[in-house]
């Protein structure tokens, strides 16, 4: 008989399609069932029978939403827990605790096994290719996806590493050096048409066996570097968007790398200790003409803000250098900040004691104004990130608004950095520089938790030196809306 | 006479066909766990009931660390049927059928016990799944038999220390049709309302509400009761939730007493709402609760029908304890046995509480619908003098006002009929509020700001749901295009 199926994703933001539920709709659509694709708590098919809900899930800070969207589709199917599957990475992370929190015990891991939600046949649901039409129902609902023209799959699985900070060990625990993409794109071709990019999320393809096995196929289906797509002639574009191990780049895999379109292509920098590994992979690349690569900086996790300063500097160091190459190799820093991979939440403590609430939440506010990723314009950086690492530091340590609103509003005509900066900034400056290294540890001290209170408790006790500073925490907001007014009003 | 049968379907009756929720016989292990806590020496440090829940194996575990069952006597206490040694007065269980509660959920059921003094443990399995094979199949057999074939007794050495005492319950591959039963919520909210769990210890009135109940009610005791890793609580809080989102708070505690000529049968406490409206089912502390040994009797509803709607009683929030050992619960538990005594009992109540509370919720309820009639009328009028003054906003808007206007009529007073005759022409002849001059002097800069504005003011507005966004992005899109076409 013909089941009705209803997929949910919670209403978190995320770039990426959802995968598993794409593919868990082509397994229901082959069975001749009806299914339907929502985001969020929807309560326009809360009043409609359905036979199974699957709900996929993500980043486990995630929780809170998450649990509050299973409630209510739990209610939705009068409680019969039974008919409700929740799966994904934040139910692999935290099955207990969900269980407990909603009654529903999760399928952990990929669906790489017909009896993890009950099927009465033996077809493998992961290695099924997704089913794209479902993402038409949720755009219409006001929620867009990007990386939707796109064939979205791995050529590997798993990775050899077993990196504290990452996932990917716990829920691909086996390394899978090959899968046929071959396939895969031709399935996504016959339902779907044919797509003009493609997203490889291998989680560490260059440990591959098959390495040269997986270039050729991505090159036999078309992607090869200069290849265009349709009538309009659009470029076709390859990315390994979970990123490449430096470690394991050498001139003969990088000249592989370099027959397919990579748009960016991307390495991780995550420890200082990695620094000449990492600018070695980095050379390479621009010898063999890599031009576009996006690289994540993690942070919080056992690294320090100065050496955080260094690697995003490191970057912008070479791409003036490589300014004068062939192939003007330019480099987005992407800073990744690290979240536990057990945290309910995105702001817990990692136990790191270099980091602190004020500093994670100062790179936050640079961030924001570039949207994301470091440009790797060199006048940009030293204006967002400071010039060396003691005037990073003075820019973690300054009052939040004052960061926001660090430059004057006619910045672009003044060549010196300093002179784009408020009085307040200058000020700030020039007192954070007078400190002894104690009296800054005070001042870190004081402002390290974000709260109010304690920067006042601090104040009272605090000699002249950082009580000045500590001042401008306390009146942050009157001295930056003091400066705002224009003097001709 | 000729020998008489007690046949297979004796056991299925008391058993699988017994309760009609799966977390029913959880209710069952528990009220033994409790009774076999209240049998501990009165120094015994902390007691406590176990419930662990394990979703990857399918199975439960209740464990007490009460006073257990001696080896010598498991056979006769866990195989018997019908035949308890517990006193029916001091007791909570007394019938020696509660713990045949779980054969119809789970393919094994297995008892495990020691009592103080031992070095053995015992136990005592029923394979359940076979028992149900036996029950549903054409051989006539009769339930020792059936007992005989189902269940197994072990002893076995104990390595932990001889002074150890508990019993432990395990259900082994539960079925149920909705998994209640490995469904940690769910457990937990039947729980904070039918086990005699502790309040809150942040429910402020609760520490009165426990003095008044230990002084009056001899059976009232409270019990640390876990599932898994979390202790149990009754769900009362001094906030209330109310069902039109809105919340009541418990400041005061009226406490009531309901007796026949000599002696007292039931004692319990009320919070003083203010009968606003029914509250929150969801909540888990809506009604007033009969509770039997500080197990709920019954569900939310049992007192329900001694109010003039059953509906009244959701207005309110307290308990009903029952003092007089006449009051026996029936072998569901979901009533008294039938009684004088438990007349009395209902009469009293209906008297007491179910009547009075019944008219003061009707009459404030009236009083209530009078206001907001009074408060329709008041906006209307501002609304239609503020149309005529700014004019409409749009022509459904006009219309729809007008309507109201002609809705005013032999119900309201005769000024109210006056003046709304005089506004609905005022308002027939009011303008459009786009279509006065000022508009046409804004620029497009302008204009879309406004319609930015409302854009804002639509999505913080209206309520969440698909319905409204999709209204929100239809606006959003025909504002974008026309902006791009104009550029």
């Amino acid at each position: 008989m013909k089941k009705r199926i209803l997929l949910v994703e919670p209403a978190y933001k995320t770039k990426y399609p959802p995968l598993g539920l794409m593919k868990i709709s082509t397994y229901h659509k082959m069975k001749g069932d009806e299914v339907v694709f929502v985001k969020g708590r929807n309560t326009d098919v809360q009043y409609q029978y359905w036979d199974r809900v699957y709900i996929g899930t993500l980043f486990t800070w995630t929780w809170k939403e998450t649990v509050e969207t299973i409630r209510f589709y739990t209610t939705t199917l009068f409680n019969y827990t039974g008919k409700c599957f929740v799966g994904g990475i934040l139910a692999s992370l935290l099955p207990d605790d969900l269980f407990n929190e909603t009654g529903i015990q999760p399928i952990e891991g990929l669906l790489d096994n017909p009896r993890k939600i009950e099927q009465d046949d033996e077809i493998i649901i992961d290695e099924l290719p997704p089913d794209y039409d479902i993402l038409e129902q949720v755009e219409s609902n006001s929620f867009k996806y990007a990386n939707t023209d796109a064939y979205l799959g791995y050529a590997s699985r798993g990775c050899i590493r077993k990196c504290e900070f990452c996932a990917v060990s716990t829920f691909e625990p086996k390394y899978i050096p090959y899968v046929d993409i071959k396939k895969l794109v031709t399935n996504i071709i016959d339902k779907s048409g044919e797509k003009q990019r493609l997203i490889l999320m291998d989680n560490n393809v260059l440990a591959s066996s098959r390495f040269d096995d997986i270039i050729d196929d991505i090159k036999e289906l078309g992607f090869e570097k200069g290849a265009t797509f349709g009538p309009t002639k659009r470029k076709r574009i390859v990315d390994f968007n979970q990123g490449l191990d430096a470690r394991l780049l050498n001139e003969r895999k990088m000249k592989r790398l370099a027959e397919i379109p990579l748009e960016p292509m991307r390495l991780a920098f995550d420890s200082i200790s990695m620094k000449k590994t990492y600018v070695e992979a980095v050379r390479l690349a621009n010898k063999y003409g890599q031009k576009e690569m996006s690289n994540y900086i993690l942070y919080n996790f056992d690294d320090r803000p100065d050496d955080f300063y260094e690697r995003m500097r490191i970057n912008i160091d070479l791409n003036e250098e490589f300014r004068s190459t062939l192939t003007r190799t330019s480099i987005y820093s992407f800073p990744m900040r690290y979240i536990p991979l057990n945290a309910k939440h995105r702001y817990v403590d990692t136990g790191n004691q270099y980091w602190n609430n004020k500093f994670l939440r100062s790179v936050q506010v640079i961030l924001n104004v570039m949207k994301g990723p470091v440009m790797p314009g060199k006048q940009f950086f030293l204006q967002a990130f400071g010039r060396d690492k003691d005037e990073f530091e003075a820019i973690l340590s300054m009052p939040g608004e004052f960061i926001r609103n660090r430059l004057v509003s006619n910045w672009k005509d003044i060549d010196t950095i300093e002179g784009r900066w408020m009085p307040y900034v200058r000020d700030w400056m020039n007192g954070f520089h007078q400190l002894s290294s104690v009296e800054k540890e005070l001042l870190v001290s004081a402002i390290a938790t974000c709260d109010h209170k304690s920067v006042e408790n601090q104040y009272v006790k605090a000699n002249n030196g950082v009580k000045r500073l500590l001042e401008y925490h306390l009146e942050e907001d009157k001295i930056v809306a003091a400066a705002q007014i224009p003097r001709n009003e | 006479m000729s020998k008489i049968t007690f046949g297979k379907y004796i056991l299925d009756s008391l058993s699988i066909g017994m309760y009609s929720d799966p977390l029913m016989a959880l209710r069952e292990y528990i009220q033994n766990s409790t009774d076999s806590i209240d049998l501990l020496p009165k120094d015994t440090p902390q007691s406590v009931v176990e419930i662990t829940v394990d979703g990857r194996n399918r199975s439960l575990e209740i464990s007490d660390n009460g006073v257990g069952i001696p080896s010598r006597k498991v056979k006769s206490t866990l195989l018997n049927i019908g035949a308890s040694e517990k006193d029916p007065i001091n007791s909570r269980g007394f019938r020696g059928i509660g713990r045949l509660g779980g054969l119809g959920y789970c393919d094994t059921l297995v008892f495990i016990t020691k009592s103080k003094g031992e070095r053995t443990y015992t136990t005592c399995t029923w394979e359940s799944r076979l028992l149900r094979q036996l029950i549903n199949g054409r051989r006539s057999i009769d339930t020792y038999f059936l007992i005989d074939k189902a269940t197994s007794v072990k002893r076995s050495a104990y390595s932990g220390l001889e002074k150890d005492h508990f019993f432990k319950v395990q259900m082994l591959n539960i079925h149920d049709s909705r998994n209640d039963l490995l469904n940690v919520p769910a457990i937990r909210s039947y729980l904070s309302q039918v086990a005699p769990a502790p309040f809150y210890p942040d429910f402020v009135s609760g520490k009165e509400i426990d003095r008044e109940l230990l002084k009056h009610v001899p059976s009232y005791k409270n019990y640390n009761i876990v599932l898994n890793k979390e202790q149990i609580f009754k769900q009362y809080r001094s906030t209330v939730s109310l069902c039109r989102d809105s919340n009541d708070e418990i400041e005061n505690i009226q406490f009531v007493e309901l007796r026949d000529d000599t002696n007292m049968l039931a004692f319990g406490w009320l919070g003083n709402l203010n009968l606003f409206g029914t509250v929150n089912p969801t909540s888990g502390v809506d009604g007033i609760r009969l509770r039997c040994g500080n197990i709920l009797l019954g569900n939310k509803d049992t007192l329900s029908a001694l109010f003039k709607e059953t509906r009244f009683n959701h207005y309110l929030v307290g308990e009903l304890h029952t003092v007089d050992k006449r009051l026996i619960p029936n072998s569901r538990r979901d009533d008294f046995e039938d009684s004088a005594i438990k007349g009395k009992l209902f009469s009293e109540f209906i008297k007491e509480i179910g009547i009075p509370f019944s008219s003061k919720i009707r009459v404030l309820s009236k009083e209530r619908g009078i206001d907001k009639e009074r408060d329709n009328m008041g906006t209307l009028f501002k609304q239609a003098s503020a149309v005529i003054n700014h004019g409409y906003l749009s022509s459904h808007q006009r219309d729809r006002i007008v309507s109201h206007l002609n809705n005013v009529n032999g119900r309201h007073s005769a000024q109210e009929v006056q003046l709304a005759k005089q506004l609905i022409e005022e308002v027939s002849d009011a303008q459009d509020i786009l279509s006065t001059q000022k508009i046409a002097k804004r620029t497009k800069a302008q204009v879309i700001d406004v319609l930015k504005m409302t854009l804002d003011i639509l999505c913080t507005e209206i309520p969440p749901s698909t319905a409204a966004n999709n209204l929100v992005s239809r606006l959003y899109r025909v504002i974008t295009e026309k902006e791009h076409n104009e550029d």
